[in-house]
């Protein structure tokens, strides 16, 4: 890159400033872009549809049409306390400030930002919800999870810190909100605007000093805010999720955070370029490793503050990419660089308002990743790029594109496509009929019958197959878990006939993480199939009973499979155990043991009481989502197929004079080509 | 008893925290190693003498070093790293650079089996981030006794923008550290490192006021002491003789030669009498015992202030 360009950009970061910011914004939206595009596709086909349909079938392709407007594809961001989570977010949505941030931990409540979705209540923009009774209770009676986590390793210091957290925490309460506060609990606020007096009321931590009384005020009871936005430049409808950090000194609101992740499906953890990737980001990239590794994305922010990024990128980037090998993250996770200070400067028109370091280390980036687009792009643009935020997008675009957003065009695509099918056969029906060759076989009485039959025994397999493989499942688990206790039971008493009680003893906990992974991605695996399997055969049975119905057989005629929707995966499959606590409080559980047997039982106890949590949230709520899920997607096709032939055999009635006298004779020729070439094109999203 | 051997100051932080810029700012010369990505080497054991080095390993033997191959040093097999330097610092005080913490490729055992030879420990925390449960954690299970003497360093407090922002960052750490440091210093060490003879600059950049406060630990720990085996009748610990070469080439030496003066120069505090209200104070009335000058430290001999050119005058007066 030649001097004389560069200085050319530096000038032209000077005069870049009063830009609309919106331009480079709306540029910049590849990848949500995309999704926007596919919806709107895909409702024109709808829409097609809906003009060549009956009424009734309208109606029904409508609902359809309103299932996919509903799409809502959601992200979380977390990461270690200040590593710029909500600045990261307020740049990706293009609304510097939106969200409030501060140079001391700030964000204590997970936000749930949802831009264009419609509010699920009428003039409601703002959703304040509290704790509950019993959710309190769990945080303040003995500092919720970790509270028992310390207990049980006996870190008596920490224990006593969470003790005086939760006493702050509840004076604090009382002292904004009254000695009464307690009745708020399990309330709601709802407001009809959002502002940032209002957020900084709920969603932050408060400083008495310089925000007022009002600042922070339900902060400490309020468990999570939805908040509803709507863009006109954004393209689609998203659901940005913000978290408190993880890593604060103030440990009650981790669990918050840790339960939050459970409710997205991609997620992007925020690093701090200057500390590569430390234990605590590697404890919450396990926590979420149990989904897709498509569906997680990295962002290194902080970039800006690094003195020579073009050299120095490479190095972390080398250096992260070690550590996710060595600790057996999921491969291929992206990893983008960039800083949120940037984009957000870019976003206000200040760029000219960065420090000396900063615009020096945006020139030193720029030059590096984007040398080719130097002579090209305006300042702007390159800063822009800088940030990451594009690239981040696109990323994120092109994950929810592939994920949720197809998941349910295919959902809804099978529908109509079954829906399509029916008028088809309908049609074929009339055709035959009208020329007398038709021979109805069936009452609507008899039909009913015979869907009965096909429904008892769809739903009679699934729940067999399905208590079958939880079986298995179940005692896989048990064992893996009573060999990793013997053997790390084993392995303890070895070590101290060996070494004696001085030396610490270390064991990974990894041996049984990845047996329960395992042998939960095996049931996965087998549960998709049995759906599967149960799904495509009640098709058949149905088209089968399609031809039986109308004694005719279509060309073609098949009926499509239903969709079992997304199961999040087990969020406690990646949680702490006490064996991961190395050095804290597994020193001091250590040293306060004397006596081989006190050793054993009592580590026995421990591992036990910090993992039946995880083995039972594995066998009852994950399997039960997944038999909920299943059993739901099956019931709900059998409901449609029931009223898509009940209606099938009603309309058949209707003679094909009849028709023609409706449509008209050329009409109908039309009509036919339309349903096929809808059929065509609804295919294409089905598979 | 005072202490017989030098303090030794362990530095410690998360890693990428400015452990190692911190300990080269303290040396003044000859930089360590320094990246963004954690260093893996192990604990690195720094005193003073004529240049030499040696890895201690596991096995108890002591395998001599040549610091180009630094970077190779293994961490499976090797406790320490020692090196000798002439550095004024050292003149003082033993440093041990530790590896950083919650370096998910680095063993805590690697610093923990040298973490007992620490007398005070100086605390990295980055300014963006600062003072996180992963510190307050390790923290908690050093021994409480160090904490008196141990500093926390808010570094790169240069990347927090305004005063305002400043004073906030610092109210938090303070408030959330009280009791487990001595002191909090905000720091800029980059800065510092290129201040060269700048004085404004050096001491803009926070690290005068911190190694002032050094100085006063170090010493406190040698008054202090603590007897150890073999110790009896030895006398108190003094700083090594500085050899022409070193003396005075970097602020933080200028600092601490400064400080020893002051400190090996007799000083009598005189304790304003209190006066009764229509009781004339009479200039001629002298102290008694109780209320009279107390002799602080007398010095036999001063270190430091032969060819450089500084005379104890100008050392008190500045």
């Amino acid at each position: 890159m030649a001097l004389g360009a560069v200085a050319e950009n530096e000038d032209a970061l000077d005069g870049l400033a009063a830009q609309e910011p919106e331009v480079a914004l709306k540029r910049n939206f590849p990848g949500l872009g995309r999704i926007a595009d596919a919806i709107k596709q895909f409702e024109d086909v709808l829409r097609d549809f809906v003009t060549m349909a009956d009424p009734d079938t309208a109606k029904k392709v409508t609902r359809i049409m309103s299932q996919v407007r509903e799409v809502e594809p959601s992200v979380t961001v977390i990461g270690q306390i200040k590593a710029g989570k909500t600045s990261l977010l307020n740049a990706m949505i293009g609304a510097p400030g939106l969200l409030p941030t501060d140079v001391n931990p700030w964000t204590s409540v997970v936000t749930s930002l949802h831009i264009n979705t419609p509010s699920p209540e009428l003039n409601v923009k703002a959703k304040f919800k509290f704790f509950d009774n019993a959710e309190w209770e769990k945080l303040v009676s003995n500092g919720g999870r970790i509270g028992q986590l310390a207990a049980r390793a006996g870190a008596d210091d920490e224990l006593e810190k969470l003790r005086l957290q939760v006493v702050q925490m509840r004076e604090k309460a009382q002292a904004r909100l009254g000695r009464k506060f307690e009745m708020l609990l399990g309330t709601e606020h709802r407001y009809g605007t959002v502002d940032d007096t209002l957020l900084r009321r709920y969603v932050c931590v408060g400083d008495e000093e310089s925000g007022g009384a009002e600042q922070g005020r339900f902060t400490d009871i309020t468990k999570s805010a939805d908040l509803y936005i709507e863009r006109e430049d954004f393209p689609v409808q998203l659901c940005v999720r913000d978290t408190p950090g993880v890593n604060d000194t103030f440990m009650m609101r981790e669990q918050i955070t840790i339960n939050a992740v459970r409710d997205s499906r991609s997620c992007i953890v925020v690093l701090s370029a200057h500390q590569a990737l430390t234990t605590m980001d590697m404890a919450l990239i396990r926590l979420i490793a149990h989904r897709q590794s498509r569906e997680i994305i990295i962002f290194v922010n902080r970039i800006d503050e690094l003195p020579d990024p073009a050299n120095q990128v490479p190095e972390i980037h080398r250096s992260i990419l070690e550590t996710l090998e060595k600790n057996n993250a999921p491969p291929d996770i992206d990893i983008i660089y960039g800083s949120a200070h940037w984009a957000n400067a870019i976003l206000e028109g200040k760029i000219d308002e960065m420090t000396d370091d900063s615009t020096e280390s945006a020139i030193n980036w720029t030059r590096a990743a984007f040398a080719d687009k130097m002579s090209d792009w305006s300042a702007e643009q390159l800063v822009w790029h800088a940030s990451g935020v594009p690239a981040l997008l696109d990323a994120l675009g092109q994950r929810m594109y592939e994920g949720p957003v197809r998941e349910a065009l295919q959902k809804s695509s099978r529908q109509a496509l079954n829906l399509a099918q029916s008028l088809d056969v309908v049609d074929q029906v009339r055709i035959l009929e009208s020329d007398g060759q038709l021979n109805r076989t069936m009452t609507p009485q008899q039909l009913d019958t015979e869907l009965r039959k096909i429904e008892q025994t769809a739903v009679e397999k699934l729940t067999h197959l399905t208590n079958n493989v939880c079986k298995d499942f179940t005692n896989r688990i048990d064992q893996s878990y009573e060999r990793f206790l013997d053997r790390a039971t084993n392995s303890l008493i070895e070590h101290l006939q060996a070494n004696g009680e001085d030396a610490t003893w270390h064991y990974s906990p990894l041996g049984l993480r990845m047996l329960l992974s395992s042998s939960y991605q095996v049931v996965l695996k087998k549960m998709h199939g049995i759906a599967a399997e149960v799904n495509n055969e009640t098709a058949l049975h149905i088209a089968e009973l399609y031809g039986q119905t109308f004694s005719i057989t279509v060309e073609g005629f098949r009926i499509e499979t239903p969709v079992v929707s997304y199961i999040p995966p087990p969020i406690n499959l990646g949680q702490t155990i006490a064996l991961d606590l190395q050095v804290g409080w597994w020193k001091g559980w250590w040293q306060r043991r004397r006596g081989y047997k006190a050793f054993a039982q009592d580590f026995n106890k421990l591992i036990r009481a910090e993992t039946d949590p995880i083995i039972n949230d594995l066998k009852t709520i994950q399997i039960g989502l997944f038999r909920e899920r299943t059993q739901s997607t099956l019931r709900d096709f059998l409901q449609e197929q029931r009223e898509l032939l009940m209606s099938a055999l009603a309309s058949s009635e209707i003679s094909m004079d009849e028709m023609k006298e409706l449509f008209g004779v050329n009409a109908w020729e039309d009509r036919q080509e339309c349903l096929a070439s809808i059929m065509d094109e609804l295919a294409i999203y089905a598979d | 008893m005072p202490l017989t051997r030098k303090p030794r100051i362990a530095i410690m932080g998360e890693f990428s925290s400015g452990k190692s810029t911190l300990c080269n700012v303290l040396m003044g010369a000859k930089p360590l190693l320094e990246k963004v990505t954690a260093t893996q080497l192990p604990p690195v054991w720094l005193s003073y003498g004529p240049d030499d080095a040696y890895t201690m390993g596991l096995d108890g033997h002591a395998y001599d070093l040549d610091l180009a191959e630094l970077e190779d040093v293994s961490l499976e097999t090797t406790e320490h790293v020692r090196i000798f330097m002439k550095s004024d610092i050292l003149r003082y005080c033993d440093l041990i650079d530790m590896p950083g913490i919650s370096d998910p490729s680095m063993s805590p055992e690697v610093w923990e089996r040298m973490a007992h030879l620490a007398d005070a420990v100086l605390w990295c925390t980055h300014a963006t981030q600062a003072w996180r449960q992963s510190e307050a954690g390790v923290w908690s299970n050093f021994p409480q006794e160090m904490r008196r003497n141990s500093l926390l360093l808010v570094t790169r407090f240069d990347k927090i923008v305004g005063e305002k922002d400043q004073a906030k960052v610092v109210k938090r750490v303070t408030q959330e550290v009280d009791g487990l440091f001595a002191e909090v210093f905000p720091v800029s060490l980059l800065q510092a490192m290129k201040a060269g003879d700048d004085e404004a600059k050096w001491i803009d950049s926070g690290v005068d006021a911190f190694t002032k406060a050094l100085f006063d630990i170090v010493h406190r720990i040698v008054d202090e002491g603590h007897p150890e085996p073999g110790d009896a009748g030895k006398a108190a610990i003094q700083p090594d003789p500085a050899d022409e070469a070193e003396v005075g080439q970097s602020l933080i030496a200028q600092t601490f030669e400064r400080l020893m003066v002051i400190r090996n120069t007799p000083v009598f505090k005189i304790q304003p009498r209190r006066v009764a209200a229509g009781e004339r104070l009479l200039r001629t009335e002298r102290p008694t015992g109780e209320t009279g000058p107390t002799m602080v430290t007398f010095a036999d001999d001063l270190v430091g202030t032969g060819d450089n050119g500084m005379s104890v005058g100008r050392l008190r007066s500045s």
